[in-house]
Protein backbone atom coordinates (compact mmCIF):
# COMPACT_ATOMS: atom_id res chain seq x y z
CA UNK A 1 0.00 0.00 0.00
CA UNK A 2 0.81 3.36 -0.75
CA UNK A 3 2.07 6.08 1.39
CA UNK A 4 -1.16 7.86 0.84
CA UNK A 5 -3.69 5.13 0.98
CA UNK A 6 -1.80 4.24 4.42
CA UNK A 7 -2.69 7.99 5.95
CA UNK A 8 -6.00 7.62 4.01
CA UNK A 9 -7.21 4.66 6.06
CA UNK A 10 -5.52 6.63 9.04
CA UNK A 11 -7.62 9.57 8.24
CA UNK A 12 -11.07 7.40 8.02
CA UNK A 13 -10.21 5.66 11.38
CA UNK A 14 -10.16 8.92 12.39
CA UNK A 15 -12.82 9.82 11.02
CA UNK A 16 -14.84 7.29 12.63
CA UNK A 17 -13.60 8.33 15.59
CA UNK A 18 -15.00 11.33 15.07
CA UNK A 19 -18.32 10.17 14.49
CA UNK A 20 -18.50 7.97 17.29
CA UNK A 21 -17.77 11.10 19.96
CA UNK A 22 -20.41 12.56 17.90
CA UNK A 23 -22.85 9.80 19.14
CA UNK A 24 -21.70 9.57 22.91
CA UNK A 25 -22.28 13.67 23.01
CA UNK A 26 -25.66 12.03 21.87
CA UNK A 27 -26.79 10.04 24.36
CA UNK A 28 -24.82 12.32 27.48
CA UNK A 29 -27.10 15.19 26.24
CA UNK A 30 -29.77 14.09 28.41
CA UNK A 31 -27.32 14.44 31.54
CA UNK A 32 -26.40 17.94 30.24
CA UNK A 33 -22.65 16.73 29.86
CA UNK A 34 -20.62 17.18 26.12
CA UNK A 35 -17.14 15.92 25.90
CA UNK A 36 -14.70 17.88 23.93
CA UNK A 37 -12.27 14.93 22.25
CA UNK A 38 -10.52 17.26 19.43
CA UNK A 39 -7.28 16.62 20.94
CA UNK A 40 -7.21 13.06 19.97
CA UNK A 41 -8.16 13.65 16.36
CA UNK A 42 -4.90 15.22 15.99
CA UNK A 43 -2.90 13.87 18.27
CA UNK A 44 -1.01 11.20 16.12
CA UNK A 45 -0.84 13.59 13.07
CA UNK A 46 0.73 16.07 15.53
CA UNK A 47 3.35 13.69 17.31
CA UNK A 48 4.39 10.75 14.83
CA UNK A 49 3.70 11.91 11.24
CA UNK A 50 5.48 14.08 9.17
CA UNK A 51 4.86 18.18 8.81
CA UNK A 52 2.82 18.37 5.06
CA UNK A 53 0.73 15.89 5.68
CA UNK A 54 -0.11 15.97 9.40
CA UNK A 55 -0.71 19.86 8.81
CA UNK A 56 -3.07 19.05 5.61
CA UNK A 57 -4.82 16.56 7.82
CA UNK A 58 -5.29 18.99 10.61
CA UNK A 59 -6.84 20.99 8.12
CA UNK A 60 -9.34 19.09 6.88
CA UNK A 61 -10.40 18.09 10.22
CA UNK A 62 -10.51 21.64 11.33
CA UNK A 63 -13.09 22.59 8.49
CA UNK A 64 -14.78 19.14 9.04
CA UNK A 65 -15.35 20.21 12.81
CA UNK A 66 -15.72 23.87 12.44
CA UNK A 67 -18.85 23.35 9.68
CA UNK A 68 -20.67 21.13 11.92
CA UNK A 69 -20.42 23.89 15.00
CA UNK A 70 -22.18 26.94 15.08
CA UNK A 71 -19.20 29.22 15.66
CA UNK A 72 -17.90 32.11 13.41
CA UNK A 73 -15.91 31.01 10.67
CA UNK A 74 -12.75 29.16 11.44
CA UNK A 75 -12.57 29.07 15.00
CA UNK A 76 -12.14 25.50 15.04
CA UNK A 77 -9.57 25.58 12.11
CA UNK A 78 -7.36 28.21 14.46
CA UNK A 79 -8.08 26.08 17.15
CA UNK A 80 -6.74 22.62 15.44
CA UNK A 81 -3.83 24.42 13.70
CA UNK A 82 -2.96 26.03 17.68
CA UNK A 83 -3.32 22.46 18.39
CA UNK A 84 -0.89 20.76 16.06
CA UNK A 85 1.82 23.38 17.01
CA UNK A 86 1.74 22.51 20.56
CA UNK A 87 1.90 18.55 19.30
CA UNK A 88 4.62 19.77 17.35
CA UNK A 89 6.09 21.85 19.79
CA UNK A 90 5.82 18.90 22.09
CA UNK A 91 8.02 16.27 19.89
CA UNK A 92 10.77 16.96 21.29
CA UNK A 93 9.98 17.74 24.77
CA UNK A 94 8.64 15.03 25.44
CA UNK A 95 9.48 10.95 24.96
CA UNK A 96 6.62 9.88 22.43
CA UNK A 97 7.15 6.44 23.47
CA UNK A 98 6.26 7.37 26.76
CA UNK A 99 2.63 6.56 27.48
CA UNK A 100 2.49 9.49 30.45
CA UNK A 101 3.97 11.83 28.47
CA UNK A 102 1.57 11.19 25.84
CA UNK A 103 -1.16 11.31 27.75
CA UNK A 104 -0.51 14.49 29.77
CA UNK A 105 0.31 16.40 26.85
CA UNK A 106 -2.83 15.59 24.98
CA UNK A 107 -4.63 16.44 28.04
CA UNK A 108 -2.41 19.78 28.55
CA UNK A 109 -3.33 20.47 24.80
CA UNK A 110 -7.11 19.59 25.61
CA UNK A 111 -7.69 21.41 28.48
CA UNK A 112 -6.15 24.77 27.18
CA UNK A 113 -7.85 24.52 24.01
CA UNK A 114 -11.36 24.36 26.20
CA UNK A 115 -10.34 27.32 28.06
CA UNK A 116 -9.87 29.14 25.04
CA UNK A 117 -12.65 28.42 23.32
CA UNK A 118 -14.93 29.01 26.82
CA UNK A 119 -13.13 32.57 26.93
CA UNK A 120 -14.06 33.00 23.36
CA UNK A 121 -17.24 31.68 22.67
CA UNK A 122 -19.18 32.80 26.18
CA UNK A 123 -17.49 35.72 26.12
CA UNK A 124 -21.13 37.36 27.16
CA UNK A 125 -21.42 34.88 30.07
CA UNK A 126 -18.01 34.73 31.53
CA UNK A 127 -19.48 36.45 34.84
CA UNK A 128 -22.09 33.52 35.35
CA UNK A 129 -21.13 31.30 38.09
CA UNK A 130 -23.18 28.25 35.83
CA UNK A 131 -21.13 29.08 33.05
CA UNK A 132 -17.95 28.20 34.60
CA UNK A 133 -19.87 25.50 36.63
CA UNK A 134 -20.70 23.92 33.46
CA UNK A 135 -17.36 24.72 31.42
CA UNK A 136 -15.46 23.21 34.65
CA UNK A 137 -17.57 19.66 34.45
CA UNK A 138 -17.12 19.65 30.59
CA UNK A 139 -13.19 20.21 31.11
CA UNK A 140 -13.19 17.49 33.80
CA UNK A 141 -14.81 14.57 32.37
CA UNK A 142 -13.36 15.58 29.29
CA UNK A 143 -9.46 15.77 30.33
CA UNK A 144 -10.28 12.80 32.06
CA UNK A 145 -11.80 10.68 28.86
CA UNK A 146 -8.05 11.85 26.96
CA UNK A 147 -5.75 10.90 29.37
CA UNK A 148 -7.22 7.62 29.46
CA UNK A 149 -7.98 6.82 25.33
CA UNK A 150 -4.91 9.19 24.45
CA UNK A 151 -2.07 6.10 24.45
CA UNK A 152 -4.59 3.59 23.51
CA UNK A 153 -5.62 5.53 20.49
CA UNK A 154 -1.95 6.35 19.13
CA UNK A 155 -1.01 3.04 20.01
CA UNK A 156 -3.87 1.79 17.70
CA UNK A 157 -3.09 3.71 14.88
CA UNK A 158 1.21 3.28 15.26
CA UNK A 159 0.22 -0.73 15.37
CA UNK A 160 -1.91 -0.23 11.91
CA UNK A 161 1.18 1.83 10.17
CA UNK A 162 3.65 -0.98 11.68
CA UNK A 163 1.10 -3.67 10.17
CA UNK A 164 0.81 -2.06 6.75
CA UNK A 165 4.55 -1.77 6.12
CA UNK A 166 5.48 1.87 8.14
CA UNK A 167 7.90 1.65 10.22
CA UNK A 168 7.36 4.74 12.14
CA UNK A 169 10.20 4.27 14.72
CA UNK A 170 13.06 4.38 12.52
CA UNK A 171 11.51 7.53 11.26
CA UNK A 172 10.99 9.56 14.22
CA UNK A 173 14.65 8.47 15.58
CA UNK A 174 15.88 9.93 12.32
CA UNK A 175 14.11 13.29 12.11
CA UNK B 1 19.52 20.41 18.68
CA UNK B 2 19.65 23.14 16.02
CA UNK B 3 17.95 20.79 13.18
CA UNK B 4 15.27 20.16 15.79
CA UNK B 5 14.26 23.61 16.57
CA UNK B 6 14.49 24.36 12.52
CA UNK B 7 12.22 21.52 11.97
CA UNK B 8 9.54 23.64 14.75
CA UNK B 9 10.43 27.29 13.79
CA UNK B 10 9.16 25.94 10.39
CA UNK B 11 5.94 24.08 11.11
CA UNK B 12 5.48 27.51 13.11
CA UNK B 13 5.89 29.49 9.79
CA UNK B 14 3.89 27.49 7.82
CA UNK B 15 1.39 28.06 10.64
CA UNK B 16 1.54 31.46 10.50
CA UNK B 17 1.02 31.47 6.70
CA UNK B 18 -1.63 29.70 6.40
CA UNK B 19 -3.78 32.00 9.41
CA UNK B 20 -2.64 34.93 7.14
CA UNK B 21 -3.66 32.91 3.81
CA UNK B 22 -7.18 32.53 6.09
CA UNK B 23 -7.17 35.43 7.35
CA UNK B 24 -7.52 37.66 4.12
CA UNK B 25 -9.51 34.46 1.77
CA UNK B 26 -12.79 36.09 1.00
CA UNK B 27 -16.32 35.62 3.27
CA UNK B 28 -18.38 33.80 0.08
CA UNK B 29 -15.03 31.37 -0.07
CA UNK B 30 -15.38 30.47 3.93
CA UNK B 31 -19.48 30.29 3.67
CA UNK B 32 -18.56 27.87 0.74
CA UNK B 33 -16.02 25.86 2.30
CA UNK B 34 -18.57 25.76 5.85
CA UNK B 35 -21.38 24.22 3.32
CA UNK B 36 -19.67 21.64 1.56
CA UNK B 37 -18.42 20.31 4.67
CA UNK B 38 -21.53 20.23 6.33
CA UNK B 39 -22.86 18.22 3.38
CA UNK B 40 -19.96 16.07 3.42
CA UNK B 41 -20.61 14.89 6.27
CA UNK B 42 -24.48 15.27 6.48
CA UNK B 43 -24.94 11.83 4.96
CA UNK B 44 -22.82 9.94 8.14
CA UNK B 45 -25.27 11.50 10.49
CA UNK B 46 -28.18 10.76 8.66
CA UNK B 47 -26.88 6.99 8.43
CA UNK B 48 -26.48 6.74 12.26
CA UNK B 49 -28.99 8.06 12.73
CA UNK B 50 -31.14 5.84 10.52
CA UNK B 51 -28.80 2.46 12.09
CA UNK B 52 -29.82 3.68 15.42
CA UNK B 53 -33.98 3.48 14.24
CA UNK B 54 -32.98 -0.11 13.25
CA UNK B 55 -31.88 -0.70 16.62
CA UNK B 56 -34.51 0.18 18.00
CA UNK B 57 -36.79 -1.61 15.77
CA UNK B 58 -35.12 -4.59 16.70
CA UNK B 59 -35.79 -4.36 19.94
CA UNK B 60 -39.38 -3.50 20.13
CA UNK B 61 -39.25 -6.64 17.34
CA UNK B 62 -38.76 -8.55 20.64
CA UNK B 63 -41.75 -7.24 22.39
CA UNK B 64 -44.19 -10.43 22.82
CA UNK B 65 -47.87 -10.35 21.56
CA UNK B 66 -49.60 -9.85 24.35
CA UNK B 67 -47.34 -6.32 24.66
CA UNK B 68 -48.78 -5.01 21.26
CA UNK B 69 -52.20 -5.83 21.71
CA UNK B 70 -51.88 -3.72 24.94
CA UNK B 71 -50.15 -1.04 23.02
CA UNK B 72 -52.39 -1.17 20.17
CA UNK B 73 -55.94 -1.29 23.20
CA UNK B 74 -53.88 1.89 24.29
CA UNK B 75 -53.68 3.92 21.41
CA UNK B 76 -57.34 2.92 19.95
CA UNK B 77 -58.09 4.62 23.55
CA UNK B 78 -56.06 7.84 22.40
CA UNK B 79 -57.35 7.59 19.13
CA UNK B 80 -60.82 7.76 19.82
CA UNK B 81 -60.06 10.72 22.29
CA UNK B 82 -58.37 12.62 19.44
CA UNK B 83 -61.30 11.99 17.18
CA UNK B 84 -63.08 13.84 19.71
CA UNK B 85 -60.99 16.64 20.27
CA UNK B 86 -60.63 17.16 16.45
CA UNK B 87 -64.37 17.51 16.51
CA UNK B 88 -64.08 20.19 19.13
CA UNK B 89 -61.47 21.97 17.54
CA UNK B 90 -62.89 21.93 13.80
CA UNK B 91 -66.13 23.67 15.29
CA UNK B 92 -63.73 26.04 17.06
CA UNK B 93 -61.81 26.55 14.36
CA UNK B 94 -65.38 27.64 12.49
CA UNK B 95 -66.29 29.76 14.93
CA UNK B 96 -63.15 31.61 14.56
CA UNK B 97 -63.85 32.24 10.91
CA UNK B 98 -66.68 33.31 11.21
CA UNK B 99 -65.98 35.92 14.20
CA UNK B 100 -62.66 37.10 11.58
CA UNK B 101 -65.64 37.71 8.68
CA UNK B 102 -67.89 39.32 11.33
CA UNK B 103 -65.17 41.67 12.67
CA UNK B 104 -63.02 42.27 9.29
CA UNK B 105 -60.13 40.53 11.17
CA UNK B 106 -56.67 39.52 9.69
CA UNK B 107 -56.51 35.46 9.89
CA UNK B 108 -54.32 33.89 12.05
CA UNK B 109 -51.14 32.37 9.99
CA UNK B 110 -51.77 28.41 8.92
CA UNK B 111 -49.17 25.95 9.44
CA UNK B 112 -48.38 22.35 8.44
CA UNK B 113 -46.31 20.28 10.70
CA UNK B 114 -43.07 18.62 9.36
CA UNK B 115 -41.94 15.91 11.51
CA UNK B 116 -38.36 14.81 11.75
CA UNK B 117 -36.27 12.88 13.82
CA UNK B 118 -33.40 14.29 15.25
CA UNK B 119 -30.40 13.07 14.07
CA UNK B 120 -27.50 14.81 16.62
CA UNK B 121 -27.69 17.05 19.83
CA UNK B 122 -25.02 18.97 20.59
CA UNK B 123 -25.72 20.88 23.59
CA UNK B 124 -22.53 22.36 25.36
CA UNK B 125 -21.83 25.96 27.32
CA UNK B 126 -21.99 27.71 24.78
CA UNK B 127 -24.31 26.65 22.15
CA UNK B 128 -27.45 24.06 22.28
CA UNK B 129 -28.69 22.95 19.16
CA UNK B 130 -30.39 20.04 17.13
CA UNK B 131 -29.80 18.50 13.65
CA UNK B 132 -32.86 17.22 12.44
CA UNK B 133 -33.35 14.68 9.50
CA UNK B 134 -34.94 17.37 7.15
CA UNK B 135 -34.06 20.03 5.28
CA UNK B 136 -34.53 22.34 2.12
CA UNK B 137 -36.05 18.91 0.06
CA UNK B 138 -38.73 19.36 2.82
CA UNK B 139 -39.39 23.54 2.32
CA UNK B 140 -37.65 23.84 5.85
CA UNK B 141 -36.31 27.80 5.97
CA UNK B 142 -34.21 29.53 8.51
CA UNK B 143 -36.44 31.05 11.37
CA UNK B 144 -39.14 28.23 11.08
CA UNK B 145 -40.57 27.58 14.28
CA UNK B 146 -39.88 23.79 16.20
CA UNK B 147 -41.96 22.19 18.52
CA UNK B 148 -42.49 18.61 20.40
CA UNK B 149 -45.25 17.32 22.32
CA UNK B 150 -43.85 19.42 25.37
CA UNK B 151 -43.93 22.64 23.76
CA UNK B 152 -41.50 24.56 21.94
CA UNK B 153 -38.05 23.17 21.13
CA UNK B 154 -36.54 26.17 19.14
CA UNK B 155 -36.37 27.56 15.81
CA UNK B 156 -34.25 26.64 12.51
CA UNK B 157 -30.95 28.71 12.24
CA UNK B 158 -29.13 26.90 9.23
CA UNK B 159 -30.87 24.78 6.60
CA UNK B 160 -28.81 22.12 4.37
CA UNK B 161 -30.01 20.33 1.85
CA UNK B 162 -31.33 17.09 3.56
CA UNK B 163 -30.71 18.07 7.33
CA UNK B 164 -31.28 21.11 9.23
CA UNK B 165 -29.71 22.95 12.21
CA UNK B 166 -32.65 23.86 15.19
CA UNK B 167 -31.35 26.46 17.98
CA UNK B 168 -33.01 25.08 20.89
CA UNK B 169 -35.06 27.32 23.29
CA UNK B 170 -32.10 26.43 25.96
CA UNK B 171 -29.73 28.20 24.19
CA UNK B 172 -28.51 31.11 25.70
CA UNK B 173 -28.60 33.21 22.31
CA UNK B 174 -32.20 32.45 22.40
CA UNK B 175 -34.67 34.72 23.05
CA UNK B 176 -38.34 35.63 22.01
CA UNK B 177 -41.61 37.28 23.30
CA UNK B 178 -43.78 35.37 25.36
CA UNK B 179 -46.60 35.53 28.01
CA UNK B 180 -48.24 33.48 30.91
CA UNK B 181 -50.95 31.20 30.69
CA UNK B 182 -54.61 33.35 31.14
CA UNK B 183 -52.89 37.11 30.89
CA UNK B 184 -51.99 38.62 27.76
CA UNK B 185 -49.23 41.32 28.47
CA UNK B 186 -45.78 40.22 27.01
CA UNK B 187 -42.73 39.11 28.61
CA UNK B 188 -39.29 38.78 27.67
CA UNK B 189 -37.86 35.05 27.32
CA UNK B 190 -34.32 34.16 27.15
CA UNK B 191 -32.35 30.59 27.09
CA UNK B 192 -30.40 29.74 30.25
CA UNK B 193 -26.64 28.64 30.91
CA UNK B 194 -27.50 25.20 31.67
CA UNK B 195 -25.48 23.63 34.05
CA UNK B 196 -24.39 19.78 34.10
CA UNK B 197 -26.14 17.43 35.29
CA UNK B 198 -29.37 19.30 35.81
CA UNK B 199 -32.86 19.68 33.90
CA UNK B 200 -32.49 22.74 31.27
CA UNK B 201 -34.01 26.74 32.07
CA UNK B 202 -34.04 29.83 30.79
CA UNK B 203 -34.67 33.04 32.17
CA UNK B 204 -38.19 35.66 31.79
CA UNK B 205 -37.84 39.30 32.36
CA UNK B 206 -40.26 42.10 31.97
CA UNK B 207 -42.69 41.15 34.06
CA UNK B 208 -45.18 42.92 35.80
CA UNK B 209 -44.87 43.46 39.48
CA UNK B 210 -48.34 42.20 40.29
CA UNK B 211 -47.60 38.47 38.84
CA UNK B 212 -47.34 36.07 41.21
CA UNK B 213 -45.49 32.40 41.10
CA UNK B 214 -45.08 30.00 43.98
CA UNK B 215 -43.40 26.74 44.22
CA UNK B 216 -47.41 25.51 45.08
CA UNK B 217 -48.98 27.56 41.83
CA UNK B 218 -45.93 28.37 39.11
CA UNK B 219 -46.92 29.59 36.26
CA UNK B 220 -46.95 28.67 32.81
CA UNK B 221 -45.21 30.42 30.09
CA UNK B 222 -46.33 30.37 27.03
CA UNK B 223 -45.27 31.28 23.43
CA UNK B 224 -46.65 34.56 22.16
CA UNK B 225 -47.57 35.12 18.09
CA UNK B 226 -46.08 38.79 18.69
CA UNK B 227 -42.57 37.59 17.22
CA UNK B 228 -44.28 35.91 14.30
CA UNK B 229 -42.40 32.99 14.47
CA UNK B 230 -44.58 30.81 16.85
CA UNK B 231 -48.31 30.37 17.36
CA UNK B 232 -49.70 31.14 20.24
CA UNK B 233 -50.14 29.29 23.71
CA UNK B 234 -47.54 26.79 23.05
CA UNK B 235 -45.99 25.73 26.28
CA UNK B 236 -42.21 27.45 27.14
CA UNK B 237 -41.72 26.41 30.85
CA UNK B 238 -42.97 27.03 34.44
CA UNK B 239 -41.86 30.17 36.66
CA UNK B 240 -41.94 29.06 40.49
CA UNK B 241 -40.12 32.19 42.31
CA UNK B 242 -40.13 35.76 40.70
CA UNK B 243 -38.16 38.26 42.15
CA UNK B 244 -38.10 41.80 41.67
CA UNK B 245 -35.66 44.32 39.05
CA UNK B 246 -33.60 46.59 40.90
CA UNK B 247 -36.21 49.87 39.90
CA UNK B 248 -38.85 47.89 41.30
CA UNK B 249 -41.31 48.06 37.96
CA UNK B 250 -40.74 44.21 37.05
CA UNK B 251 -40.07 41.57 37.71
CA UNK B 252 -37.92 38.45 36.55
CA UNK B 253 -37.17 34.45 37.53
CA UNK B 254 -35.88 31.51 35.63
CA UNK B 255 -37.99 29.06 33.95
CA UNK B 256 -37.79 25.59 34.48
CA UNK B 257 -37.59 23.95 30.57
CA UNK B 258 -39.44 20.33 30.48
CA UNK B 259 -36.57 17.49 31.29
CA UNK B 260 -37.56 15.53 27.39
CA UNK B 261 -36.13 18.96 25.72
CA UNK B 262 -32.37 17.50 26.06
CA UNK B 263 -33.59 13.87 24.94
CA UNK B 264 -35.65 14.95 22.42
CA UNK B 265 -35.81 12.37 19.25
CA UNK B 266 -38.44 13.76 17.18
CA UNK B 267 -39.57 17.27 16.51
CA UNK B 268 -42.15 18.74 14.44
CA UNK B 269 -41.32 22.13 12.31
CA UNK B 270 -43.87 24.69 11.66
CA UNK B 271 -43.71 25.03 7.99
CA UNK B 272 -46.09 28.12 7.09
CA UNK B 273 -48.76 27.62 4.64
CA UNK B 274 -49.00 29.82 1.16
CA UNK B 275 -52.31 31.29 0.66
CA UNK B 276 -52.71 28.64 -1.76
CA UNK B 277 -52.07 26.06 0.03
CA UNK B 278 -54.51 27.65 2.99
CA UNK B 279 -57.18 27.25 0.50
CA UNK B 280 -56.70 23.82 -0.17
CA UNK B 281 -58.92 21.58 1.92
Amino acid sequence: MSDNGRISLLFLFNLILYFLVGEANNSLSALNVSLHLDVLFVLFFGLYIGRSIGLLYTLLFGFLTNASHPVPVGTYLVGYLFLWMFLVWSQHRIRRQNSRHVRSIATIAQVLLIICLSLFLGRQSLGSGSFWQRTFFDLMSSALVVYFLAWPWCRFQHRMLHSMGWNLDAQLTHR
Amino acid sequence: MPRNLTYQVKSLLLVALLLLLWWFTPVFAKRWSGVVFQEFQAPAWTALSYLGDLRSYWTIRTHGKSDLIEAGVDLARLNSAYALRNQRADSIENELERLETFFDLPSYPEYRYEVARVIRRDLTAWWQTLVIRKGLNYGIEPGQAVVFSGGVVGRIVSVNAYTATVELLSSPRFRIAAHFEEDPRPVQFQGGINPALRTASGTVATIPADVVASHKAPLRLTSSRLGGIFPDGLTLGYVYHLEPSPDGLFQSGVVRLDARLQGVREVAVLVPLSPREESEP
